[in-house]
């Protein structure tokens, strides 16, 4: 009997499981109506690497504290594949989504509505900055080193370390949002704020595990592909 | 409650599944601190997480794969704080180049004592202005702050508020920072919902 999640497991059986991996599955590209499927055979079938999936849902089980050993199995592409579209979900989708919900739920009659509303499009900015950024320099850098077309001197280009040595996603505005939903609670009516604050709470649960991801799988895959493209220069 | 919103980054380095997943759970229980722990199993891991994250503390098994080499681990990362995880009490004194140990038998009350007492060590001079922050958490702004405060409301810059009052912008910038410390707001659309709920201005004089 083993207690991680195996290929050989049943689609149906770890969403059964936990339904928080529906997101990851999601993003991996993956769509539902899978029946009876294995993990192995649905990830044949969309063409994302088996390993990679299962490593990246094992994490998420165990509390996203356990690291990864064997990081050099897994697939570089399948995990910025991966992010990439856990970066449109979160900018194309979640976000319209809870601020059209804030203006549906907020009483447009008080004055601090649009100041909510104001925090809020700051925060989105914010949000779409740090992973703007990380499409355009970490990812590409990424795929650069993947395709071997880096400087002799691969610190010269993007200095991995301290990237992953500053990479937090704190925004003030966020607290400044619920602080003021929860203790000034301009609202119409209680269930339409309770909700979206709801949704708030978990879009930044989902946003934390996603940081995670990047921190804990892949960033010290890139750091061990790094090494290894240095020692083989030596 | 949550002292401060900073996330403590510790590693648990254990070999015994069932020590290193207990202490996992008592240091997420720990309500003081936000603490992210992450569990490593190998020296390898060890080092890559030492490497590419910012760790504040690191809880190690005197046993760690094999025998844990805690001189040469303590010349190699001097800053950071090193526990030793104690499973036999009879080992204690094999735990002196260690910040210090723990033992399994301790209480969570004991683990969360000896973080904080790490934590307020390291930070050293950073813990002052903590303190600070407590204080004034509980005071309302001062007549001048609430001045300020009322004027960034209206949408004035730093350069105008000090024309009005006739203060340096230095002076003005100064109060600003005080005022969003202390009410641990720092956006100006933040700052003037403060102000409007508090009636510290009108709406009116705002349009």
């Amino acid at each position: 009997m083993n207690n991680d999640y195996q290929a050989t497991d049943k689609m149906i059986s770890l969403i059964s499981d936990n339904y928080q991996l529906l997101q990851v599955m999601s993003r991996f590209g993956m769509s539902l109506g899978f029946g009876d499927k294995t993990v192995a055979e649905v990830c044949k079938i969309n063409q994302v690497d088996t390993t990679t999936f299962l490593a990246v849902i094992n994490f998420a089980h165990t509390g996203y504290s356990q690291i990864i050993e064997n990081i050099d199995d897994l697939s570089i592409p399948s995990l910025i594949n991966y992010l990439k579209q856990s970066h449109i979900y979160f900018l194309e989708f979640q976000l319209p989504k809870i601020r059209k919900e804030l203006d549906i739920a907020l009483d447009h009659d008080n004055h601090i509505t649009p100041l909510i509303i104001e925090l809020f499009d700051h925060y989105i900015i914010s949000i779409k900055k740090h992973m703007n950024y990380e499409d355009k320099h970490l990812f590409s850098y990424v795929e650069k080193l993947l395709h071997g077309n880096i400087q002799d001197n691969i610190q010269e280009d993007f200095e991995i370390t301290t990237f992953s040595k500053n990479h937090y996603l704190v925004d003030d505005n966020m607290h400044e949002i619920k602080n003021t939903l929860i203790k000034y609670n301009p609202a119409k009516s209680n269930n339409e704020l309770s909700a979206v604050l709801y949704n708030i709470y978990c879009f930044e649960n989902e946003l934390d595990a996603h940081c995670k991801a990047e921190d804990y799988i892949f960033l010290p895959a890139v750091f061990n592909l790094e090494k290894k493209i240095q020692n083989e220069r030596k | 409650m949550k002292e401060n919103n900073e996330i403590l980054q510790i590693i648990v380095a254990e070999n015994s599944p069932i020590i290193q997943n207990g202490l996992v759970t008592l240091l997420r229980r720990i309500m003081s601190f936000h603490i992210h722990p992450i569990e490593v199993d190998s020296k390898n891991s060890l080092e890559n997480m030492l490497t590419i994250r910012s760790i504040d503390l690191l809880f190690v098994s005197p046993n760690f794969n094999g025998r844990f080499d805690i001189k040469l681990f303590n010349q190699k990362y001097p800053e950071l704080p090193c526990v030793a995880i104690v499973s036999d009490v009879n080992h204690i004194n094999e735990c002196k180049s260690y910040s210090e140990f723990i033992t399994i038998f301790d209480s969570l009350d004991k683990l969360s004592d000896l973080i904080k007492k790490i934590i307020i060590k390291k930070n050293g001079n950073r813990s002052k202005s903590d303190s600070t922050l407590e204080d004034t958490n509980l005071n309302l702004l001062s007549n001048r702050e609430k001045e300020i405060l009322v004027c960034l409301a209206k949408g004035l810059s730093n350069k105008d508020v000090a024309e009005k009052l006739c203060l340096s912008v230095y002076t003005v910038m100064t109060h600003r920072r005080n005022i969003c410390n202390k009410l641990e707001i720092h956006s100006i659309a933040g700052l003037t919902i403060y102000a409007i709920v508090n009636k510290l201005v009108n709406v009116e004089e705002l349009r």
